[in-house]
């Protein structure tokens, strides 16, 4: 009877030891930056510049895990099945973390539950057409849908994705009547824009569209904001439309953990962000694949920045009627 | 005069020893995880992507490409030997490769697959340095409504897939199309058939299918059956092709390559028809029709022509516009970005040394792909001389760790295992594998297009006969079912049916 007790006794001090080791970052533990999607993309290429200089900066192991599946929802709760000690990471956007769970009642998180350290990318829109279509501007593409008199097809790159909610919007300040047509990713849909079937999308700025638009596979009609961006600065933007002068979006990617994650736990990794991100090769690289980085917050501003995303994407949400019937 | 400069120094490139090393540590790799059941290509990739970023761009690029080609004739390789197809290209290499291996030909049906992806990979090399920018603009004439009518055309002439009833086939195409119901519905993001669990919201896996029903359900049938057990090996006949069999591989070679490099340019789902589609042209023209599902060469060397046709062509959208065709080619646009080159329509004009090198390495590398694996054929054949019971743990085992290794979680396994057991009960109702798996592969992207089309078209159907690339291609599929269906016809269909 007491050898069993021991035994009990000891195995609880062992559990007790091993959960208050593991809910510091100390050194010799693994850092786990989760990208919700796979291996290639634009999220896992921004993850692999950051991680091998965060490694030095935490003086610990940062592995980059991919896990696709469900829009990123798999990886989001992936992470909140994970203690809530900071040693999972998610490299998330308003996509999957505050899209997904508003526009698709199958996902049973919410973005309360996540706690925003720090944005670290910003990524300009743009609004691209097809290369044949009779419209050079924002202007003449209101136009152009108006006088069409049927509904002009826009393709997104998938349902309740934030380039489907922007287009939306665009054609409800604009008085259009549109319908969208999603795909499963950006790739098949430049497919169908080159080819002519699809009349315009919203996208995040990639440098490879100047070479597209001078083949004819694609015509860029201005950034999607009020002032013009240095990536193309010939290219006019919103602000000088006479239509939609104030349309004026961005997308952004930002590392978050659990809700419940100490306040110490959150305060250090929010450091280590802001040193990394401050390398100059970390900036070059993020800015050399079209992505501004973006200067580290405070954890009180980042929380307030991601709470406003939230409430401003609720409301649009709500205004449009999304939800999936 | 110009493309002779650039071939020159694409080769110049490909064949400097840092570059061949690198080819060769590709081909092989790739070789040896296709042949293990489930590890694919892009999981491969993916693991190494990070350990590539310290090589030269071009050299990075050379051996994710060789993986890639490498995987794919390493996938035959299973599927002849032990009926266990792991890319969803090889299924029909399975068909006839492994009736041949238990006939004790596998070295002759593993040399055939060998030499015509061979010959398809160099006549397709050739072509993307010649065409490539031309055949790029030829997939955009492929718009929602053409790629519909293509998939219908493909499911018709699907049904000659079936070697033993015509109604069984039919009843295996409809159950895989219903099974690709299953996940998120793109039109409206609901999700269908996924029961709340969060690992179906992206359907099923294509190898965790495979794996079950080829696999699993063959390794029960084996130990059910004592006498299924034997694999044909004793009677070894053989490791080469004999004059007899290069004679009837020739034309059926020709062909494939032919179907496989037009279905190759089209990204949407072309590739996926090629080696079907060969099959299927066999049954129709060979004069060795009567013989295909019993193990007949033909049936190896066109659809293995038709699959590393339609995998080499379709870098081309990659290539030229930076526009992924599959998994990956967006890895390997990935690994672009990570190099810092832009992946576009600047590539060809901004660095040639990459561009024509990494077109030159693809055919360095299919060369190494055959002086690799002709020599590996008789370890191949000794191998399945294992006795079975220490064979088919072994299976078990790694298709366990292809698909756990697919994202890490255990629920596939026992998805797997219930695909096993359902291809098991299909298999004692005398219904084939292979159909199903195709209707699964064409289902959910015939939906796509179908809706697709319908969305931009306001829903009026009219746009498939109105289009006239659709509509050729819709008037084909009616002419293929008729020959079917048509009494004048079924005397001939009886024939090529009742072979098995």
């Amino acid at each position: 009877m007491m050898k069993r007790r021991s035994l009990v006794l000891g195995l609880l001090a062992g559990l007790a030891l091993g959960t208050s080791a593991q809910a510091q970052l100390g050194p010799g533990k693994t850092i786990t930056l989760m990208v919700p999607y796979p291996a290639g993309g634009p999220s896992d290429a921004i993850a692999r510049i950051i991680a091998p200089r965060l490694q030095q900066v935490l003086g610990q192991t940062v592995l980059v895990e991919n896990l696709g599946g469900a829009s990123g929802g798999l990886a989001a709760m992936k992470l909140l099945q994970t203690p809530a000690d900071g040693r999972m990471i998610f490299q998330g956007s308003p996509n999957e973390l505050i899209l997904s769970p508003l526009t698709n009642p199958d996902i049973k998180f919410k973005p309360s539950q996540f706690r925003h350290v720090t944005q670290i990318t910003r990524n300009p829109l743009i609004l691209l057409a097809r290369p044949d279509l009779p419209a050079n501007n924002i202007d003449e593409l209101i136009e152009y849908s108006r006088k069409l008199g049927k509904p002009t097809p826009y393709g997104s790159v998938g349902v309740g994705s934030l380039y489907h909610i922007l287009s939306e919007d665009l054609a409800k300040q604009a008085g259009l009547k549109v319908t969208h047509v999603p795909y499963r990713g950006a790739a098949p849909m430049f497919q169908d824009l080159a080819g002519g079937a699809v009349d315009f999308a919203i996208l995040p700025y990639q440098a490879s569209y100047k070479g597209l638009q001078d083949q004819k596979k694609l015509k860029m009609l201005g950034w999607v904001s009020e002032k013009r961006d240095n990536f193309i600065p010939e290219l006019v933007s919103f602000g000088e439309s006479r239509s939609l002068p104030k349309f004026d979006h961005a997308i952004w990617a930002g590392m978050f953990l659990r809700s419940d994650t100490p306040d110490d736990i959150a305060t250090k990794i929010n450091a280590a962000i802001a040193e990394t991100m401050k390398t100059p090769e970390v900036r070059a690289a993020l800015e050399k694949m079209g992505s501004i980085p973006v200067d580290t917050t405070s954890l009180a501003a980042a929380q307030a920045y991601f709470e406003a995303e939230v409430a401003k994407l609720n409301g649009m949400t709500k205004d449009m009627d999304f939800k999936i019937n | 005069m110009e493309m002779l400069d650039n071939l020159w120094l694409g080769l110049s490139v490909a064949i400097t020893p840092i570059n061949l090393g690198w080819c060769l540590v590709g081909v092989f790799l790739g070789t040896a995880i296709g042949v293990l059941p489930g590890l694919g290509p892009s999981a491969t990739i993916a693991m190494l992507l990070p350990a590539t970023f310290g090589l030269e761009p071009v050299s990075a690029l050379i051996m994710m490409a060789g993986i890639f080609y490498g995987a794919q004739y390493g996938g035959s390789t299973t599927a002849i030997l032990i009926n266990l197809p792991g890319e969803a290209t090889s299924v029909v290499t399975a068909l006839d490769g492994y009736q041949m291996a238990r006939k004790g030909a596998a070295g002759r049906a593993l040399a055939a697959a060998a030499i015509s992806s061979f010959f398809a990979g160099t006549v397709c090399t050739v072509l993307i340095a010649l065409f490539a920018p031309p055949l790029t603009d030829l997939a955009f004439k492929f718009g929602p409504a053409e790629y519909f009518s293509l998939m219908v055309l493909g499911l018709a002439a699907s049904v000659v897939l079936a070697s033993g009833s015509i109604i069984h086939a039919l009843a295996m195409i409809v159950l895989g199309l219903l099974l690709g119901l299953v996940g998120t519905d793109v039109n409206s993001g609901a999700q269908r058939y996924a029961f709340g669990l969060p690992e179906l919201a992206d359907g099923f896996n294509f190898v965790i299918v495979a794996m079950g029903m080829f696999g699993i359900g063959e390794i029960i049938a084996n130990l059910e059956d004592e006498s299924r057990r034997d694999l044909g090996v004793k009677s070894v006949k053989g490791l080469m092709p004999t004059r007899e069999d290069w004679r009837r591989m020739l034309a059926p070679t020709l062909r494939g390559t032919t179907l496989g490099a037009m279905l190759g340019i089209l990204p949407g789902g072309g590739a996926a028809l090629a080696s079907f589609g060969a099959y299927a042209l066999e049954k129709r023209v060979s004069k060795h029709a009567g013989e295909l599902g019993t193990g007949a060469i033909e049936g190896i060397a066109a659809p293995e022509a038709a699959n590393n046709a339609g995998a080499q062509m379709s870098f081309i959208p990659m290539l030229t516009l930076g526009f992924p065709a599959n998994p990956v080619m967006a890895l390997m646009i990935g690994a672009m970005i990570m190099q810092g080159i832009q992946p576009g329509p600047g590539v060809m004009a901004e660095q040639p040394r990459l561009f024509w090198g990494l077109i030159a390495s693809m055919w360095v590398g299919n060369v190494i792909l055959l002086v690799l694996n002709l020599p590996l054929i008789g370890l191949w054949v000794r191998m399945i001389m294992v006795p079975y019971h220490f064979l088919f743990p072994m299976i078990i085992v790694f298709c366990a760790i292809g698909v756990f290794s697919l994202s890490n979680n255990a629920f596939d396994l026992q998805i797997m295992m219930g695909f096993g057991l359902l291809g098991h009960i299909l298999k004692k109702l005398d219904c084939e594998p292979a159909p199903l798996l195709l209707g699964f592969i064409l289902g959910p992207l015939m939906e796509e297009f179908l809706r697709r089309s319908l969305l931009i078209s306001q829903g009026d159907p009219t746009v498939f006969v109105t289009r006239p690339l659709s509509a050729v291609l819709l008037a084909l599929a009616v002419a293929v079912l008729a020959m079917v269906l048509l009494p004048a016809f079924s005397r001939t269909r009886d024939v090529a049916f009742k072979e098995a």
